[in-house]
């Protein structure tokens, strides 16, 4: 048994005793919570992000420059760049691309910052209520969302069109969906979520003393707002709208349901169908090509967003906390605030929900009439429940759930954890590295997961459950990460140093310190991560095979098979599901809160 | 006993500028010693207070508890933390919120090296709360006690392990003034009882002197002075400890000569005799520290005492502070504001013309630089 003073002793890189101490700094890996695990813990992390983070974007950039299209075939060519870009296409694909993310973008936002200003800054009723509601949405994924719309707007015999025909007249049924505007709506509607939670702390964190001070000084309501309010957003604005710009270039859901029936193609439907061709193999280098033009545009939308995150972070410190921010008084205003709120809940959850439950429930589609209430049946349901392929999607879709949440989580905690705590400089690269997957789009990160795994056979995982949930490890580490690095922030630093110099390990420390105080944020995490792996579509939808079919694909089949009763049908069981899930994610966050 | 030799720890600040937050900081402390670092914020005490528990390593140097080295850059050696067997008490007493005081208390019994019988631990916990006097409150959770609770719990826990030496950082900081006298006595009571060697870091002066058997003034990485309390105070040997420590007024001047008990300081309008001091030479330009409550006030017109007794320097009153206790006040004196304190009966009027006695052996000289 070697002595503690024999364990000590650490070979100590080069610093001979005359060198001056600025120049010694091999010697920080000497680290409190035990040597080993000083420089082990961190270079393991750094190694296995640049293989989860940083090769999947290697691949296909790699891939996109192969004769072949495929990473690790030999020789070099630019004739799939030469291809893409000489065919006239391609800038009607661009330009339909940059309108659908851009649209909704600005569409999103502008409600949810409306819907944020009424419940963070005024004396609106109800606000409360909504605010615990917010995550409910999250229920609501946009490939939902999307179908939800397509039936209460089908042409003709869609509640709405019918609605609009019976008080406009014939020519107001005429509205349809199928077009760039209602893909806007529907994909605006689902960022609106995300966006509220970005802008709300940032509308609730406003001291108002600024504004007062700007009011003091003679300054009038506008300009006010104008030029001491909205300079503070402008932060946050910058950083949801670089965001969601990026999930806009290349999310599938509603390119998927809308834009493939009304012929409306954008980059993420080319690139889908490039990927399943009516015959023969797929023209892998084109879409590699495709793909690593988009991130060239990507990587500049990254930077602005470093950038806006960087400078939000530094306007946080600025406001401090125990003032109550002085609302804004609304006065007879206060039920139409109200109705609109109420209005943005019936077009986000209400009304695709009793869509999806009508349509689950008549025999057949023939949209909203009254005398199809006395052949509504279980029919769909009955139908579903007795095929195998559902059962098997949901033992696949709750296994990729489960595994993703706990790996995600995990690597999340030791990842966050070695940023926080670690005093190496170069930790600061973890986050960078963690943070990639952000700006790469899930269509394209299951792009790159094809294109790795269809050649690497020593790693059979290709058309199993497993390559999905990698690719929802993947995408969702950045959320992941930056949650749990709050969280970590949140433990004081001596609550670990007084269980060191109690004589815990690294892992005593971790497991019955670091873990027990995180709890709430772990629970919390391990339940969004379920919803989004058992929701997501975009990554699933580039990796499945007849094997590995998941809810959401299986549930798109059918819908794009003409099944739309038992489409809905699974939708309705998934937004219940999901719907009890986010309960529970926001019963624990208020229950953390109150703590 | 404790020892730290030569230690030294640079940071590199975000912009790339390098802090010396240790600069070769020295020290021995007798078994059963409390050691206080006494310095402002930054001065490197809580650095140094860090690298004895092994939570931050120092660029060089070499750190022994009792016969055992846990530090040594030239031999690389460094036990980690959890392996120093030393009992801390932080300044935010890091009680884990998650577990009830038993469980704090037991914790560092839990996770060392040996496995300790259920009953074994119980006894042990029994015993380091009875120390401080904290029987009765084993289930209470850690989130419901008081700021005083909070400190015992934390004391208890750094004793459970009966350790070899005990490092406190600033633990009367977070208590209202009334607590932070009573927790000062007790602290010390407990620890004076125990024996143990104990390394105290704290910016309070006062706190410094009431408990410490010896002090060690910190100013930019360096200990600067170090003695017992009383010697710190009576003797300061730089104008910062001087001015850290207690109040005091300086008066510049120049060294005229130095005999075996005195030495005579020309200041601004007459001259000053001070107590002597080594490493002078005549012709220097020197200060003299002289504190409020070492002087004596007054009235002009009122006969002198004895001749050839204290120092006497003529000046106007410009400004009387009564503060209850003491009467402060501000004398133009010798091209200087002193501060006087006198009895609070006493009072001077502003503009009065006054006479300012003050011992010689009360008067002490220090270099004017640093």
């Amino acid at each position: 048994m070697p002595t503690g003073d024999e364990r000590g002793r650490l070979a100590l890189a080069g610093a001979a005793d005359g060198v001056a101490s600025a120049v010694a700094l091999p010697e920080r890996r000497w680290r409190s919570a035990g040597a080993r695990s000083g420089y082990a813990l961190p270079l393991a992390l750094a190694a296995l992000l640049l293989v989860l983070t940083v090769v999947p974007v290697l691949t296909v950039i790699v891939s996109s420059f192969r004769p072949s299209g495929l990473p690790l075939s030999d020789g070099w060519t630019l004739q799939h760049f030469a291809k893409v870009w000489s065919t006239a296409s391609t800038y009607r694909l661009v330009a339909d691309t940059l309108i659908f993310a851009a649209g909704s973008t600005a569409f999103g936002i502008a409600l949810a910052a409306v819907l944020a200003w009424l419940v963070e800054r005024t004396d609106m009723p109800g606000r409360d209520l909504f605010r615990a509601g917010i995550l409910m949405p999250m229920a609501t994924p946009p490939l939902l969302l999307a179908i939800g719309w397509v039936l209460l707007m089908s042409p003709s015999i869609g509640i709405i069109p019918s609605l609009l025909g019976s008080v406009f007249g014939e020519g107001a049924k005429a509205i349809g969906i199928y077009n760039l505007p209602g893909m806007i709506f529907v994909q605006g509607l689902a960022y609106v979520p995300t966006s509220f939670l970005m802008l709300a702390p940032a509308m609730r964190n406003m001291d108002p003393v600024y504004e007062e001070a700007a009011r003091t000084a003679g300054a009038a309501f506008g300009q006010t707002l104008r030029r001491v309010s909205f300079p503070f957003l402008v932060p946050a604005l910058l950083s949801v709208t670089t965001l969601l710009m990026i999930v806009g270039m290349l999310t599938f859901d509603v390119p998927a349901v809308i834009g493939q029936r009304g012929n409306v193609n954008v980059m993420s439907s080319e690139i889908f169908n490039l990927m399943n061709p009516a015959n023969g193999l797929p023209a892998y280098g084109e879409i590699a090509a495709l793909n690593s033009s988009l991130f060239v545009l990507l990587a500049v939308g990254l930077y602005v967003y470093y950038r806006a995150t960087q400078q939000s972070e530094r306007f946080a410190t600025i406001s401090g906390k125990g003032y109550k921010a002085a609302r804004f008084r609304l006065g007879r205003w206060r039920p139409v605030a109200a109705g609109f709120v109420a209005f943005y809940f019936a077009l986000a959850v209400v009304l695709p929900f009793l869509a999806l439950l009508w349509t689950s429930l008549v025999p057949y589609f023939a949209g909203f009439q009254t005398k199809l209430f006395s052949l509504l049946s279980f029919k769909a349901y009955a139908t579903l429940l007795g095929e195998p392929r559902l059962w098997e999607g949901v033992v696949n879709s709750s296994v990729i759930a489960v595994a993703a949440a706990i790996a995600t989580t995990v690597l999340a905690l030791f990842v966050a954890w070695t940023i926080v705590r670690s005093k190496l400089r170069w930790v600061r690269i973890l986050d960078a590295m963690s943070m990639i997957p952000i700006s790469v789009p899930f269509l394209m990160m299951g792009v790159a997961l094809v294109f790795i795994f269809f050649g690497l056979r020593a790693i059979p995982i290709y058309g199993t459950v497993w390559i999905i949930a990698l690719g929802h490890l993947i995408v969702f580490l950045p959320l992941a990460a930056r949650m749990m690095q709050t969280g970590v922030l949140q433990v004081h630093r001596e609550l670990e140093e007084a269980a060191a110099v109690s004589g815990a390990t690294f892992l005593a420390n971790l497991r019955r310190i670091v873990v027990p105080l995180l709890r709430p944020t772990i629970l919390a995490l391990l339940i969004w991560l379920v919803v989004h792996s058992l929701r997501e579509f975009s990554v699933a939808v580039m990796l499945v095979s007849r094997k590995n079919e998941v809810l959401s694909t299986i549930l798109y089949s059918l819908w794009d098979q003409g099944e739309p009763g038992q489409a809905a049908a699974i939708a309705v069981m998934l937004m219940l599901v999901l719907g009890g899930l986010v309960a529970a994610l926001t019963w624990l966050t208020r229950a953390g809160r109150e703590r | 006993m404790l020892l730290a030799d030569r230690l030294r720890k640079e940071y590199a600040l975000a912009d790339g500028r390098i802090v010396t937050a240790m600069d070769g900081v020295s020290f021995r402390i007798a078994p059963g010693q409390l050691y206080t670092l006494l310095g402002p914020s930054g001065c490197g005490k809580t650095t140094t207070l860090r690298s004895i528990a092994g939570l931050e390593t120092p660029d060089r140097g070499v750190i022994a508890i009792g016969s055992a080295v846990v530090f040594d850059s030239s031999k690389r050696v460094l036990v980690p933390a959890n392996r120093r067997k030393i009992g801390m008490v932080f300044q935010s007493y890091a009680i884990w919120p998650h577990m009830d005081v038993y469980e704090n208390v037991a914790f560092p019994l839990r996770v060392g090296g040996e496995r300790l019988r259920e009953a074994e631990v119980a006894a042990r916990v029994a015993k380091a709360l009875a120390t401080v006097r904290m029987e009765g409150f084993e289930r209470r959770p850690a989130t419901r006690l008081s700021g005083g609770q909070q400190q015992r719990l934390a004391l208890a826990r750094a004793l459970v392990m009966e350790p070899r030496v005990l490092l406190l950082d600033e633990p009367l900081s977070n208590l209202d003034a009334k607590l932070r006298e009573s927790m000062r006595l007790e602290l010390r009571r407990i620890q004076k009882s125990l024996g143990i060697t104990t390394v105290y870091v704290t910016h309070d002066q006062t706190e410094a002197l009431a408990m410490s058997d010896i002090v060690a003034v910190m100013q930019d990485g360096r200990i600067v002075q170090e003695g017992d309390p009383r010697s710190i105070y009576l003797r300061p040997a730089t104008r910062f400890v001087a001015e850290f420590i207690g109040s005091t007024n300086f008066i510049a001047g120049t060294l005229a000569r130095m005999s075996n008990d005195e030495a005579l300081v020309e200041i601004e309008g007459g001259s000053l005799r001070c107590a002597a001091a080594n490493g002078f030479a005549p012709g220097a330009r020197v200060l003299v520290s002289i504190r409020p409550e070492d002087v004596t006030l007054r009235a002009a017109a009122a006969p002198a005492a004895n001749e050839g007794g204290p120092n006497r320097i003529r000046g106007r009153v410009v400004e009387e502070i009564f503060l209850g206790s003491l009467a402060d006040h501000v004398i133009a004196a010798a091209g200087a504001e002193l501060h006087v304190w006198c009895h609070p009966a006493s009072s001077f009027a502003p503009g009065t013309e006054v006479v300012i006695e003050a011992d010689p052996a009360r008067c002490v000289l220090l270099p004017e630089k640093a």
